[in-house]
């Protein structure tokens, strides 16, 4: 009897024991990593060919460029420690740190030369459009790389942020799944529909090591699924979660919701060139009977800022915050405007994207405030494919909802609406608009400030679209996990993350 | 053997069909994969110079034929959602969607076949009505609701089990029990029909008149006779599960075939899609052709026809 009860003990300490270390063991290998639930997977992560925001959210960690983003949207120099800009605007020198691409080997001039010449020749870059305005790329004694360009190009130190302008190495070959950059993660094992891990890389130019050594992110396409996961603590992160699954995470205890502004612009898109909607009076009736605070409510959960115009509050730099009076909310004002351009009982579709709600019920709602100044509206929605065929490609639709993402210069979020522009999909001309576009890509300082409040006046005032709102990012996290930084632009900065 | 010959060549029509009437039907479908690669940046230029580097402004006969050739010589060809080789993607996937339907099979037959039988022995007992109520219930519940009560309950609730993902075996136990759960309650009800139907035969009564345990009439010879009518319907519900655990693949965020569609789909990637579609389509005959041999084990009458 007495020789059972002392083997009962010795079993219980030893699994006691047992338990303790391998509840050590789990605790230390849960504290060097991270797991992030993202919906889909990369599209490809050579940066010639990647075009996916949600590769360029991930690769943000494994590559670099000449220049990076803050997140504040300003910029600083990532593999460029300083650059000058000569007086003519035209040649741009960019000075290298020393830094070591994730294969060991040292970053040359010449690799960032080969990695910016593919950038900018359209057979080999889906992005090279963006890069005509360079001239020449070429290396100069004392690690520099210099940038000629055509004319003088404001954007061009935002687009060399871009995934597209990334650096690898020069004979590197199927970077499509096996990237090799020099930012502060590598990528360790991708398994499609299942988790992209990266791993921390020790040999990062700025000396400094991220808290988390591995870093998954998780392919969940289901929130439902991503919010439970966060709940039990199988996941850490979820970045951009949609609003109406913020009552889910809000006021609970071990989860931390972050709300900032997400950069992308949510439009009522009009098709200026429909016979009705071409009258300038009918779209202003519109715009009119357009409430934003009532959809900021009923489609997104009180999670949005109003816009007024083409540019997000999140480019503090160049929005112009005082549109709001121009054509204010007065469905009275509206009905009288249709009544004088002679449309009095309009009929229009509105063509929504099935797979964003918030489009589609920012749709819904817009509908039935337009029914109340008597048009009506009759409501249409598409599969993504379709959209993009029908309304964005034919533009062959009256009225869409869509959003736009946002960039970290002004003339590449505008530009859209230039009337030669084949991204221009509202079909909205105004030649005043267009020249306004033409001149800031070489002005500077204040004078490229007015030039872009100037033409974001115009896209309101004659209503290219009606702006609705910035919907903000809802980015869920455990409570543990500090350092979050939300960009202006699709970014997830794992390295920043700490426990 | 010439049964044998038969097989393979109506697994290769049937294959052949399959993949053309998948391959021409994608392509009715409005939008492409670079359109969709493209969404809300793209322009007519940088369209089609991504068109041309996916081959899709090659005829869509050029393309299939292509197609066709790749295959027969062993090559699913390279995604073009994923940039990467489909035949491992596929590799990845199928064991998940394989292991999540035959557990689930197997559960619901582990849960129905004692049911049922219970159900015929003691027919009028507060079993019986019990199970038919929970059957009726079992079948009137969708297998993602189910799905959704038990994460709440398991993995939120009590924490025993992972929400979702796919990190090892445990990960497919919910989704499993949710499938299995509905199958059950209709193979309850099978067990228990054929069971009665056998019991009612003239070689029952016979063989109890000699005198046989009830065991044995039972089992051998009443469940023996059964089993041809539950091993078809089981069968019926394997092959459905090999071609759709889309929904509770995705409720789970499971790696398998359903969710590998589901996202080839939407970006009509069509390598990716004739792929999984003929993998499945081989599954299934191939599953089909196993219940075929198990059903004539069981039924020698089946042998001579």
């Amino acid at each position: 009897m007495r020789s059972k009860t002392v083997w009962k003990r010795v079993f219980e300490i030893s699994l006691l024991m047992l338990m303790l270390v391998g509840g050590t063991i789990l605790a230390a290998a849960k504290e060097e990593t991270i797991n992030i639930a993202v919906p889909t997977d990369p599209d490809s992560f050579d940066p010639t060919r990647s075009v996916a925001a949600a590769t360029a959210e991930i690769a943000f960690n494994i590559y670099e460029g000449l220049v990076k983003s803050t997140p504040d949207g300003q910029l600083t120099g990532a593999l460029a420690s300083h650059w000058e800009i000569d007086s003519s605007q035209t040649v741009y020198t960019f000075y290298l740190r020393e830094a070591y691409f994730h294969n060991g080997t040292q970053v040359t001039a010449d690799d960032v030369v080969n990695a910016l010449d593919r950038a900018r020749d359209p057979q080999i870059s889906q992005r090279a459009g963006n890069y005509q305005a360079i001239a020449s790329v070429h290396a100069q004694e004392g690690n520099q790389v210099v940038i000629t360009l055509k004319e003088p190009y404001a954007p061009l130190l935002y687009e060399l942020t871009e995934l597209a302008a990334a650096v690898y190495p020069k004979d590197a070959a199927g970077l499509d799944n096996r990237p090799i950059g020099t930012g502060p993660y590598k990528l360790e094992e991708w398994r499609p529909n299942q988790y992209i891990k990266l791993t921390r890389f020790d040999r990062h130019w700025s000396g400094q090591q991220p808290f988390f050594r591995d870093v998954y992110f998780r392919i969940m396409p289901d929130y439902n699924s991503a919010v439970i996961s966060l709940k039990t603590g199988n996941i850490d992160l979820i970045p951009r979660l949609e609003a109406s699954f913020l009552h889910q995470v809000e006021n609970t205890p071990n989860l931390a919701v972050h709300a900032d502004p997400m950069n992308l612009v949510q439009l009522l898109a009009i098709n200026n060139a429909r016979p009705a909607l071409s009258d300038l009076k009918v779209r202003q009736a519109i715009a009119m009977a357009v409430n934003r605070d009532q959809i900021i409510v009923g489609a997104a959960w009180g999670q949005g800022e109003k816009l007024y115009s083409g540019l997000s509050p999140a480019m503090p730099e160049f929005y112009n915050a005082g549109l709001e009076n121009l054509l204010p909310y007065d469905p009275a004002r509206a009905q009288a405007l249709l009544n004088d351009a002679g449309y009095a009982n309009l009929e229009l579709t509105m063509t929504l994207p099935a797979p964003y709600p918030l489009h589609v019920q920012t749709g819904e709602i817009i509908a039935d405030q337009l029914r109340r100044v008597g048009v009506n509206v009759r409501i249409e929605i598409v599969e993504w494919g379709t959209w993009l065929e029908k309304v964005y490609t034919q533009r062959d639709y009256d009225l869409s909802i869509v959003g736009l993402t946002g960039k970290l210069d002004p003339h590449t979020i505008l530009s859209r609406y230039v009337s030669t522009n084949s991204r221009n999909f509202t079909n909205f001309n105004s030649a005043e608009f267009d020249r306004l576009i033409n001149e800031g890509i070489s002005a500077s300082g204040p004078e490229r400030k007015s030039i872009y409040d100037q033409a974001q006046e115009i896209l309101a005032r004659e209503v290219a679209a009606v702006f609705i709102m910035d919907p903000l990012q809802l980015n869920v996290l455990n409570a543990e996990i500090k350092g979050w930084q939300s960009y202006p632009i699709y970014v997830i900065d794992a390295a920043a993350l700490y426990k | 053997m010439r049964y044998v010959t038969e097989k393979i060549v109506s697994f290769a029509i049937t294959l052949l069909l399959v993949s053309t009437v998948t391959f021409f039907g994608v392509n009715v479908l409005p939008s492409d994969p670079a359109m969709l690669i493209l969404g809300t940046e793209g322009d007519p230029e940088r369209l089609e110079s991504l068109r041309q580097e996916l081959g899709l402004d090659r005829h869509v006969l050029a393309r299939f034929v292509r197609w066709l050739r790749g295959m027969l010589s062993g090559d699913m060809g390279r995604s073009i959602r994923y940039s990467v080789e489909i035949a491992p993607l596929i590799r990845n996937a199928l064991p998940v969607t394989l292991l999540l339907a035959v557990s689930a099979v197997g559960l619901a037959l582990l849960i129905s076949i004692p049911l049922g039988i219970g159900c015929a022995v003691r027919q009028g007992s507060f079993l019986e009505t019990a199970s038919l109520l929970l059957s009726q219930l079992g079948m009137a519940l969708p297998s993602f609701w189910l799905g959704l009560l038990l994460i709440n309950l398991f993995a939120l609730r009590l924490g025993w089990l992972p929400p979702a993902g796919f990190t090892s075996g445990y990960s497919l136990i919910l989704p499993a029990l949710a499938l299995a759960v509905p199958r059950a309650a209709v193979l309850t009800r099978i067990v228990r029909g054929s069971m009665l139907d056998a019991l009612s035969q003239d070689y029952i009564r016979t063989a109890r008149s000699k005198g046989l345990p009830r065991q044995m009439v039972l089992y051998k010879h009443a469940l023996k006779n059964a089993a041809v009518s539950i091993a078809s319907v089981a069968g019926v519900h394997l092959t459905q599960l090999l071609g759709g655990t889309i929904v509770i693949e995705q409720v789970f965020s499971l790696p398998g075939l359903g969710q590998l569609l589901l996202a080839a789909a939407l970006q009509r990637d069509l390598p990716l899609v004739q792929g999984l579609v003929v993998t499945s389509a081989a599954l299934i005959l191939l599953v089909n052709f196993g219940i075929d041999l198990v059903l004539m084990g069981l039924d020698p009458r089946l042998r001579y026809e």
